[in-house]
Order: C-alpha cells, then structure tokens, then sequence
C-alpha cells in the first residue's frame, strides 16, 4: 500500500536536526548568549549541526574533510576556542581524479543517505523527489578541478518555504498537500511553515593533501592547511595588492590561524610581512565583524584587533620572530 | 498464419512514413520487411526446416526501440514464448510469462510488436541498451517511466536505475523521471556504463565540456 502524504512528509521532516540537538550544541560551546543572539545561533546551528552528519558522511565515504569546517568545528571547540561559523564542507578526493569519477562517489554517497535516513524522498505530483541529497551545483562549477555539490536540507528558519523549492523542481503540490505538510511540520518540527536551505560542500580533486586522522574522520593535516592559509590567504592578497578584493577571505584566513597555538606551521613565513598582514587585515575585518557568522568570536574578542594582537603574539612565537 | 499476413497498399505506405529509409533498408537486411521497387512488403513465413523467422503473431513479439523508430545498431530482438525455443532463426528470448507482457499485433509490419514501455524495458533487460540510453533521456514525456519500470526485470530495473540516479546528479536536481524510487535498486554496477553512454546525452549543448566533466 502507497504511503500516505502525511506519512511522507513526517518521514521527511523527521530527516531535520531535532530542537535538542541545535540546543545541545550550542549550549557545549558555553558561551552566554542573550535571547535574540539565541534565537540567530538556532538558525546557524541547525545548519551546522546538518554539517557535521554529512562531513561524517563524507569522511566515511572516503573523503578527505578540511577548510574552515574542520578548523571551527573540530579543531577550535576542544581548545576552547569560540568558532566562526562558516556553512561549507571543503574536501578532496585522496586521489587526483576526474569530476565524473567523483560524481560516481556522489550517486554511491547518495545511496548511503538514503539508507541511513539522513536524506528521505517524497512521492508528490506524479513525482520522487528527494531532500538530503548530495548535488552536483552545476550553476557554480566554473573551476576545472573543484566539483561544487549542495545539498537541499529541511529548515524550521531559514531558506525557501517546502512548496516554493518544489516548485523550482517543476514538482506542483496541490493546498491539501500543503496543509498536510503543515500538520506534520507542528508536529516534527515546532514550526508550521516547513522550508528548504542548501549546504555547500566542495569536492578538490587534484590537490592530493597530506591527510590524518581526527575525531576518526580523515582531514587534511592541520599544520599543512595552516600553512597554506597563512601563505595563500594572508600573504600573497598583500604580495599581490588584491587586500580589498579579498578581505572577507583573509578575515576568515585571521581567525582559523587562531590554532596555531596547538599546531605547528610547516613552513617559515618572513616576520615583517606576517606582521603587516595581520595589521592590514584587523584593518578591513571592521566591514564583517558584525556579522552573525561572528557573533561567538566577538563574545571573547570585541574588536578584530583583538584577535589579531592574539594571533601575531602566537606567530611571533612558532616563526621564532 | 498470422506471419504471412501482409498489409494493404495504404499500411505499406504508413509503414514508409514511420520508418526512415535507412531503418528500412536496416529492417530490409535484417531480413524483416522486403522493400520492392520502393514498396514495403511484411514478410511472409521464411526459414527451412520447419524453422520459423520471427515468432507467431500470440507466441512472441519483436522489440522495436520506437523512440528511435527504427530497429538502431542492434540485430533485431524477440521475446517468444518458451515452447518456441529452438525453433526461431531471429535472435530471441524465451520468456514464460507473455501473457503479463505488453504486445499486440501489427498488421503494417506482419509481426507483434512491444508497446513502447514494454520495448525498452525489455532492451534493458536483455539487450544491449547503451545507443539506447539516449531514446531514454530525450524522449522522456514521449513515455511512461513507471511502467518501464515496473515491465523491467532485474537487471532493466538496475539500469535504468542508474541512468536516472546519474541524470540526477549530474544535473543537480534529485527529482526521479516518475514515481519509482532508483535508490532502491543495486544501480551501483551500472554507473560506470551509463556514464559511457548518457552523458553526453543527459549535458547536451557543451555541458561536458564546459564543466570538464
């Protein structure tokens, strides 16, 4: 027998982090938020608490995670360190490969989603259509060797109401499926207007990182990712006179380089320009800081001075300046 | 007998607007319709040895790929009843469950066809459906996906399995051609194979070379 709409839908919705989890989550960060800063971490860490079941899935799946994931998520928290948040899962392939070989992981990742019950589908106008599934983001694939994927998740608070995103896949649902789905929404998930939001995740296939293992996932070596952010994200924008083009990403650069008082570099940096660097950096991080992205940094560092004095003191200390 | 029925001047003429010349000329060499002074005619009852060409019109049908119409790059297949076994000179298969299978008569061709559904669930059970693959991807509202699906045996329901889990993701639109659910289905097999074939059929207009894929 067919499963009913209802039926459906609470599957579907049963795919979404649950209120405890977000809560839970938040609340092991120990930092004291008041209640409409509360309110925003729900919204983020819904997403994130998404993120970490699919790196795990990712990693299993033979996936090497790293990028600011890795750095804010997993590495930061266990030194008591307050992430920022950041909604992509950056990996590589161990491999060099083709973007058609990892798509072929992708379909196979996919399978293992569906099993798991983190991703579930629902029969609706004549259609399967599935949430929680890995796809190739094809309007962003303009790099030869980075395979953009998303990943449409359910969301109590953020992103495109469930009939305004079916409808975007040519799925039309009649008003008694939406009001079934607003049943079920109440009851998985609090809200009475279920939506959809996207992770991001990005798949290099060519670069080939060192790899180690943390938390029982494979990342890439922390040192090295270290390194190649201080080199590729703080150095060479100055080096090349690209600081306003690419402020954002030396602010984000700035604030993961905050582990490098529990990992080494591995590689030498001349002391002058890291110091300028930074300066530069704390300069143009004032056009950000007040992001939501931030908001847990900004707890323990008021200022992007602030955080930077804390990371030069701790450069100073591993480039022997 | 059914199979040396012939068709009427006016079906013979409708068969050369359904078929191509070349497919004709293919049917023709296949030893499936003669083609005189540029007239088809169905063939009649032909073989020796009280060996018949294709199965009686009730005992079996021939698979055509209609979407293609015409019978493409592979020898003509037919599914016949498992009591003609050893007794066709077309390449068959001997299936016991025809009476669950979708076919009926042509009288423009003199033989038993599949329903489109039936067909290509049937080159995708037991043919070579690789050039097929394409009929598949671009003709998808000429067909109802869910009844291939279901007509399909095992390895037709693996394949096309695999080809839709494929156009999903390369496209990046996890939404099945119909209700059926390929994440059911031990697709994984067939990856490598239908990548052969559809991609460049699912990313037409450049898409494989403008996404290095």
């Amino acid at each position: 027998m067919a499963e009913s709409t209802a039926s459906q839908f609470r599957r579907l919705f049963s795919t979404a982090p649950t209120l405890g989890e977000i809560d839970g989550a938040i609340e092991a960060l120990g930092v004291p938020l008041a209640p409409h800063e509360l309110a925003q971490m729900r919204m983020d860490f819904e997403r994130v608490a998404y993120m970490h079941r699919y790196a795990a899935v990712l990693g299993r799946g033979g996936l090497v995670l790293g990028g600011g994931y890795v750095i804010n998520f997993l590495v930061l928290p266990e030194v008591g360190e307050p992430p920022r948040l950041t909604f992509d899962i950056d990996t590589a392939t161990r491999r060099a490969t083709t973007k058609a070989e990892a798509l072929k992981q992708v379909a196979s990742l996919n399978q293992a989603l569906i099993e798991s019950g983190l991703a579930a589908s629902l029969e609706v106008g004549g259609r399967r259509i599935y949430l929680g599934l890995l796809e190739h983001d094809i309007e962003r694939d303009v790099l030869p060797f980075l395979l953009p994927l998303r990943i449409p998740v359910v969301s109590r608070w953020s992103g495109v109401p469930l009939w305004r995103f079916l409808a975007s896949r040519g799925v039309e649902v009649r008003y008694s499926d939406i009001e079934e789905a607003e049943r079920a929404a109440v009851e998985t998930l609090g809200v009475d207007e279920p939506k959809v939001e996207y992770l991001r995740a990005w798949v290099s296939i060519a670069l080939e990182p060192p790899v180690t293992e943390l938390r029982g996932l494979p990342v890439s070596d922390i040192s090295w990712q270290l390194s190649l952010k201080l080199r590729e994200k703080l150095l060479r924008p100055v080096a090349e006179g690209r600081v306003v083009a690419e402020a954002h990403d030396m602010v984000k650069a700035l604030l993961d380089l905050r582990a490098v008082d529990w990992y080494n570099l591995r590689e030498g940096a001349e002391c002058r320009a890291v110091e300028a660097a930074i300066r530069q950096t704390a300069q143009v991080a004032a056009d950000f800081w007040q992001s939501h992205h931030y908001l847990l940094v900004r707890k323990r560092y008021p200022t992007p001075q602030d955080v930077a004095l804390r990371v030069w003191k701790s450069l100073k200390q591993r480039l022997n300046c | 007998m059914e199979l040396c029925r012939g068709g009427t001047p006016a079906e013979v003429r409708l068969v050369e607007r359904v078929f191509s010349r070349e497919a004709l000329e293919r049917l023709a060499s296949a030893g499936l319709v003669a083609v005189e002074g540029g007239v088809v005619k169905p063939l009649a009852c032909r073989g020796g040895g009280g060996r018949l060409v294709l199965p009686p019109a009730h005992m079996g049908y021939v698979v055509v790929p209609w979407l293609k119409k015409a019978l493409g790059a592979s020898p003509p297949l037919a599914v016949a009843d498992a009591r003609l076994k050893g007794r066709l000179e077309v390449e068959a298969v001997y299936v016991s469950d025809l009476g669950e299978r979708e076919f009926y008569y042509s009288p423009y061709l003199g033989f038993s066809v599949c329903s489109v559904e039936q067909c290509y669930a049937d080159v995708l059970t037991f043919g070579e459906p690789g050039p097929y693959l394409v009929d598949l991807v671009w003709s998808r509202g000429l067909y109802d996906v869910d009844k291939v699906y279901e007509l399909a045996g095992e390895r037709g329901r693996r394949i096309l399995a695999a080809l839709v889990v494929w156009d999903m993701v390369l496209t990046g639109r996890s939404v099945s051609w119909g209700r059926f659910d390929p994440y059911r289905e031990e697709f994984e097999e067939w990856l490598d194979y239908v990548a052969k074939w559809a991609t460049w059929a699912i990313l037409d207009d450049g898409g494989v070379d403008r996404l290095s894929i």
